[in-house]
């Protein structure tokens, strides 16, 4: 199995350390979850690996990456937004269903909904085929069709996709539908890395959620 | 990638005509012009502030050129570090294609506004003075306005992308202002040694006989293409840290 390095210097905002010196391993195929409180570190971790950190590397590779609250061009439509990616909006339609981007084609430039600009946002960029996608709370925003649609889209990721994909997430549910590893974060450190099924143990669906919230808070809680 | 090219010009090109106020700019210049032309058919270009109303397009080139720097930087700084640029350079978006082409952008913007202000000027003037020769003169302008705003615009995003935040408006200022600042000084020396009161900048600048407004625009396309040239290379290099980057 192809594994994808993540390792970092410490990185600071102020004086503050946000991500402290650090290397873990992940699947280089599959979806991975990443857990943290708030403050944790995620974001910077994502942004760290999307390249987009000022003073950090620059990527050597095309990398696709979703930020936390996305925002495009008031003065584009969804269409001509994703011919900035160099992708086509009725392509990304047709291969990614369930974020409903059907809905984008008519809104006049400016006034897509905050639900609206993350599916999008998550559609260019998974339609980047890249080795490594990162999507930031991806399902925080969206419509409870979305949230399953998306669901189901990262769920056959896992299965067919040839690259990784991050997900950050403060759901046990969605982690256990679509991810196959995941990775802890608290106070900016790696606690935890491995396979989901390591937390979640096997059993009914309702008991593996619980057994998983509890475990992920253990670690969390330290 | 040429496709790539021309969605991103087309992309950047559609800021100014998506925005509202554009048009309104655009009708204000146009109503300038008109006035303009009126207020100069009663005029003649020897003194004062009456040059530079005479000369309209030629002031409203000046203008919008000295305005240029000012819109690149603030469009670089609300640019650089958004979400979209960063999930764009993330996709292997060129950032050396984004600082080629704001400032083209930009420039055509400009443009856009000369010509609605200068095309309305030189027509009234032409319809009142009866004189096809002002038309003729206007549009020989047009290139070195062009220019002039092309190096602008350049100017504005090499320095945006070298020197972050307010402090590069600042500089940009203060760059564009000390050539000038130090020829009014020259002027009003000179005028105290002759024994002439001290004028204004803008009487200065209205005293200029008209083939000084050319030498005007000459200098501050040379300054800020000697200026552009320092900086556009930096910034090309600087645009990695910059642009697509949060700190």
């Amino acid at each position: 199995m192809s594994t994808i390095r993540i390792e970092h210097d410490t990185i600071l905002r102020g004086r503050t350390a946000v991500l402290h010196e650090g290397m873990v391993e992940i699947p280089g195929e599959g979806v991975t979850g990443l857990v943290g409180i708030n403050g944790a570190g995620k974001t910077t971790l994502m942004m760290h690996q999307a390249g987009v950190l000022a003073g950090g590397p620059e990527p050597a590779e095309v990398i696709g990456y979703s930020p936390q609250r996305p925002d495009f061009p008031a003065w584009l439509n969804a269409a001509q937004i994703a011919r900035l990616f160099g992708l086509d909006l009725h392509t990304l339609r047709e291969r990614f269903p369930g974020l409903q981007l059907d809905e984008l084609e008519a809104p006049a430039p400016g006034t897509l909904s905050v639900g609206q600009t993350q599916a999008l946002s998550t559609a260019l960029a998974l339609g980047l085929d890249a080795r490594v996608t990162c999507l930031d709370e991806p399902f925080a925003p969206l419509d409870f069709r979305r949230r399953i649609g998306l669901s189901e889209i990262l769920a056959s990721a896992g299965r067919a996709r040839s690259g990784a994909v991050v997900v950050a997430s403060q759901s046990a549910s969605e982690l256990l539908d679509v991810c196959s590893w995941i990775l802890v974060l608290r106070a900016g450190r790696y606690v935890f890395t491995g396979p989901v099924a390591e937390l979640a143990g096997i059993g009914a669906a309702e008991e593996r959620r619980g057994r998983l919230e509890r475990r992920i808070l253990a670690l969390l809680n330290g | 990638m040429q496709a790539r090219v021309r969605d991103t010009m087309r992309a950047f090109a559609l800021r100014d005509a998506y925005n509202a106020s554009f048009i309104r700019v655009a009708a204000i210049s146009a109503f300038a012009g008109m006035a303009a032309a009126w207020l100069a058919s009663t005029m003649h270009a020897n003194h004062g502030m009456e040059a530079i109303i005479v000369r309209f397009d030629r002031t409203l080139a000046i203008m919008l050129a000295l305005h240029a720097p000012f819109r690149a930087i603030e469009r670089v700084n609300a640019d650089a570090s958004s979400d979209w640029m960063l999930q764009l350079t993330a996709g292997g978006a060129a950032k050396s294609l984004y600082v080629v082409v704001v400032p083209l952008c930009i420039a055509a913007g400009a443009f856009l506004l000369f010509c609605a202000g200068a095309v309305t000027f030189l027509g009234a003037r032409t319809a009142f003075t009866h004189d096809a020769g002002v038309i003729r003169a206007g549009v020989r302008a047009v290139p070195l306005t062009l220019l002039m705003l092309v190096s602008s615009s350049a100017f504005g995003t090499a320095i945006a992308c070298v020197i972050r935040g307010r402090s590069a408006s600042r500089i940009a200022a203060l760059m564009i202002a000390a050539p000038w600042v130090a020829l009014a000084f020259n002027a009003a020396s000179a005028a105290s040694d002759t024994g002439t009161p001290p004028t204004l900048l803008v009487d200065v600048l209205g005293y200029l006989p008209p083939r000084l407004y050319l030498a005007f625009t000459l200098q501050h396309i040379s300054q800020v293409l000697l200026y552009t040239g320092l900086m556009f290379v930096i910034a090309l290099f600087a645009a990695g840290s910059r642009i697509g980057r949060r700190a």
